[in-house]
């Protein structure tokens, strides 16, 4: 059976050249979920997160507000613009960006309190809390994630072109292929 | 109707204007006006008594009647005339009057052209104009139950009709009758002595009955090509006159409407008129020309559909073409509906909508169906019955239940349950780790849990982004097996079900997972009840009874409650059918 990312989002990767990539999750309507990848040093080195700090240069991202149904006056972000900064028990210290344009829409506020979402694995409990069992980290792929961006309309389909596929990244990272292929004719069309 | 005979009514009604000052008084205005060109109509107009019978009566008579007044004014040696009067007018349509012209006055075979009116009133009882017109309203291929009708006159009449007023004042400078600087209040309205003329003839010949505010119109638009700018010069004359013009940009001109030229005029002081308009005003050539058009109120038809498969939308869906879904709930049904009633457009609105992969089960979701413009509106509720078992039996994937003619006014609780009626559903939920009877328990219990959602991810490209609070009332859980369970839950209008099962990214706060304690998604989604009595259920046939009084439009009601109507019928007979004398030939 497909999962919730598997049936709604296409997913993508941004690799950095120091290791620590990020994921770039796109729904079928174009918005786009943002977070850390399987691959970024949080994950793959299976740390435990101590802070999620949204505050950067003096804008808190978590102020940010969006009206009516066209999301109006949220907070316009470039690739590199920062989303957020992690930092870890063992106290590295991380910066995460927004890897794509897109205006902002919300930050995952509950990684405030519960930060350990991010690096947890295993079942969703709320807290969190999980380390070590399973598939490293793949929290951070749903309940972990960092944002929510939503494109301009007209860019929506190119936005994750400069971004490596799941498949490729997948391979590269040595990581299991889970997601199951199914050939175009057969795609659902998924509307919402 | 003869000359002798007109001769005898003519001097009938003479003899009453000349026993009352009320008449006698404005004898010299009526002569001036007949000598600038109007028709007997008109110059009675001016005199401002609402006298309905005497502007139905024959055009020959008046204009008798006119001709002796002229006489009595100016006693026939001095001439008080302004131009001769203009001979034929153009053609119209059939050829216009052929008969009585054995009269004094009109020494050409057809009637001049009325400086006031075109002779829309003049010849508003003539069969020149009668007979095609009563043609066409009979013909207008409209089943309805009474009718309005609306008029629209040439914007030069308003114009035309100050101009004669002020050429009335100034021939009789200090007269009481005129000395109101506007004619507004003190002329009777062409629309309205146009109606007193054609309401009886229409009632008369085709036996329709006349209701204000009637859901169906005739509108008859009168035009005139030749005076068609007459009223330009108001602008020149009364500079900032109607800015509105000047601000708006596309839109058409609204300047010019009666409306606004009525308004404009009363603003123009006389002078300025006299300046820069035509008074008196000026004879004219042609004849005026019309348009009828009709129009009926939307009608409503009413029920609930049930969806079986996951693959139809509610609504057709159109990305460039058309895409996945040829097919609809709305077009299954609409294809059997809209052609009966021969409207313009169907409009189709439910009371809220399942995704496309969503059964709809139980006793359906309301719907209503607006049929715009329609032609028919007159079925039995034998033919709703058997169009609903059409429907049914074209399609599979859909049925529909409760097909009912409502009336506007039960329009709204459509869309009034939306938000506060409770909804039932049942879903197949798959966990990520073995349920226990524990797990099946804590669901169980569940009370009137309030939820927190934020807009799920996957309708956030068109709804705002907010979080919105939801009751789920309870839940009953099912198991199938280890990882698998069923569960109905009952929930506050508005849940998104979906996100409450698998938490949407943690957004959705509790949900089944955080409940649970493990990861949880949903695979399937059934609606199973819409708590909503909308619309109301079908009753047989009740035993005929005439005490009842039921509303005409309302096709079937399990409590004949709605009293409103003015026609009493028995509950029982086809509410749409009309007794015979009543019903348009089509």
């Amino acid at each position: 059976m497909r999962s919730l990312i598997e049936r709604y989002y296409e997913e993508a990767f941004f690799e950095s050249p120091c290791g620590e990539d990020q994921y770039v999750n796109q729904h079928t309507n174009g918005i786009c979920v943002v977070g850390v990848a399987p691959g970024h040093p949080i994950i793959a080195e299976k740390k435990r997160v101590k802070k999620v700090n949204f505050d950067i240069t003096n804008k808190s991202r978590l102020d940010n507000k969006v009206v009516g149904k066209g999301k109006k006056g949220g907070l316009w972000l470039d690739a590199d613009t920062p989303l957020c900064t992690i930092e870890c028990d063992d106290g590295s210290l991380y910066t995460l960006r927004c890897c794509i344009r897109g205006s902002l829409l919300e930050v995952n506020d509950r990684l405030v309190h519960q930060p350990t979402l991010i690096g947890g694995s295993g079942s969703g409990s709320g807290s969190g809390d999980g380390g070590g069992g399973g598939v490293g980290g793949d929290l951070s792929l749903t309940e972990g994630f960092l944002a929510i961006v939503m494109p301009k309309k007209d860019e929506m389909d190119d936005v994750t072109k400069g971004l490596t596929s799941y498949h490729d990244y997948c391979t590269k990272k040595g990581l299991p292929i889970t997601r199951q292929k199914i050939p175009e004719a057969e795609k659902e069309y998924v509307f919402e | 109707m003869d000359a002798s005979e007109i001769q005898r009514r003519c001097n009938n009604i003479l003899h009453e204007f000349k026993s009352k000052t009320t008449w006698t008084d404005h004898f010299p205005g009526m002569a001036a006006l007949s000598n600038c060109g109007c028709c007997a109509r008109c110059a009675l107009r001016f005199t401002n008594q609402k006298s309905m019978p005497l502007f139905q009566e024959r055009i020959e008579v008046l204009e008798a009647i006119i001709e002796e007044i002229k006489k009595i004014v100016s006693p026939p040696t001095a001439m008080s005339d302004t131009e001769p009067p203009v001979e034929t007018h153009a053609e119209v349509g059939p050829a216009s009057s052929s008969s009585s012209s054995s009269l004094p006055t009109t020494t050409s075979a057809s009637r001049p052209v009325c400086t006031a009116c075109f002779n829309i009133l003049a010849d508003a009882g003539s069969k020149s104009f009668t007979e095609p017109f009563l043609d066409r309203m009979s013909h207008s291929g409209y089943e309805f139950h009474d009718y309005t009708l609306t008029l629209q006159l040439p914007v030069s009449t308003i114009v035309r009709q100050c101009a004669l007023w002020y050429h009335l004042r100034s021939l009789f400078p200090g007269n009481s009758l005129y000395k109101s600087e506007n004619p507004e209040q003190h002329v009777v309205d062409i629309k309205e002595a146009v109606k007193w003329i054609l309401g009886p003839l229409i009632s008369r010949r085709l036996n329709y009955s006349f209701k204000n505010g009637s859901d169906f119109k005739a509108n008859l638009v009168y035009l005139h090509a030749e005076s068609s700018t007459e009223h330009e010069f108001i602008e020149a004359a009364n500079e900032g006159w109607n800015k509105k013009r000047k601000t708006k940009k596309g839109t058409p001109r609204q300047s010019d409407s009666l409306a606004n030229v009525s308004k404009a005029l009363t603003l123009l002081p006389e002078n300025l008129f006299c300046k820069y308009g035509v008074v008196p005003p000026q004879r004219v050539h042609a004849l005026f020309t019309y348009n009828l058009t009709f129009n009926h109120e939307s009608v409503y038809v009413a029920g609930r559909y049930n969806k079986y498969v996951r693959d139809l939308s509610q609504t057709p869906w159109l990305i460039d073409g058309e895409l996945k879904s040829k097919d609809s709930v709305e077009t299954l049904i609409s294809q059997h509906i809209a052609p009966l009633f021969e409207c313009d457009e169907a409009r189709f609105s439910a009371s809220g909508r399942e995704d496309i992969d969503v059964r709809m089960l139980g006793s359906g979701r309301p719907f209503m169906l607006e049929l715009i413009n329609p032609h028919k509106i007159m079925f039995s509720r034998e033919k709703y019955a058997e169009v609903e078992a059409r429907i049914n039996a074209h399609s599979d994937k859909i049925r529909v239940t409760r097909l009912q003619r409502i009336r506007k006014n039960q329009t709204n609780a459509l869309k009034e349950g939306e938000e506060t009626k409770r909804k039932t559903y049942k879903c197949c939920v798959w966990v990520d780790r073995p349920l226990t009877k524990a797990d099946l328990d804590t669901l169980a219990q569940i009370k009137e849990l309030e939820i927190d959602q934020k807009t799920p991810v996957r309708v956030l490209h068109r709804r705002s982004l907010a979080t919105r609070r939801r009751t789920i009332y309870h839940i009953t859980p099912e198991e199938v097996n280890g990882h698998f369970m069923f569960l109905t839950l009952s929930t506050q209008a508005g849940t998104y079900v979906k996100e409450f099962v698998h938490g949407d990214l943690g957004r959705t706060i509790p949900n089944v997972g955080t409940i649970l304690g493990c990861k949880a998604d949903i695979l399937q989604l059934d609606v199973l009840e819409i708590e909503i009595d909308f619309p109301k259920q079908i009753d047989e046939p009740k035993p005929f009874s005439f005490s009842h009084s039921s509303s005409s439009s309302s096709s079937s009601s399990t409590s004949s409650s709605s009293s409103s109507s003015s026609t009493t019928q028995p509950s029982n007979m086809n509410i749409d059918s009309k007794p015979p004398s009543e019903t348009a030939p089509s």
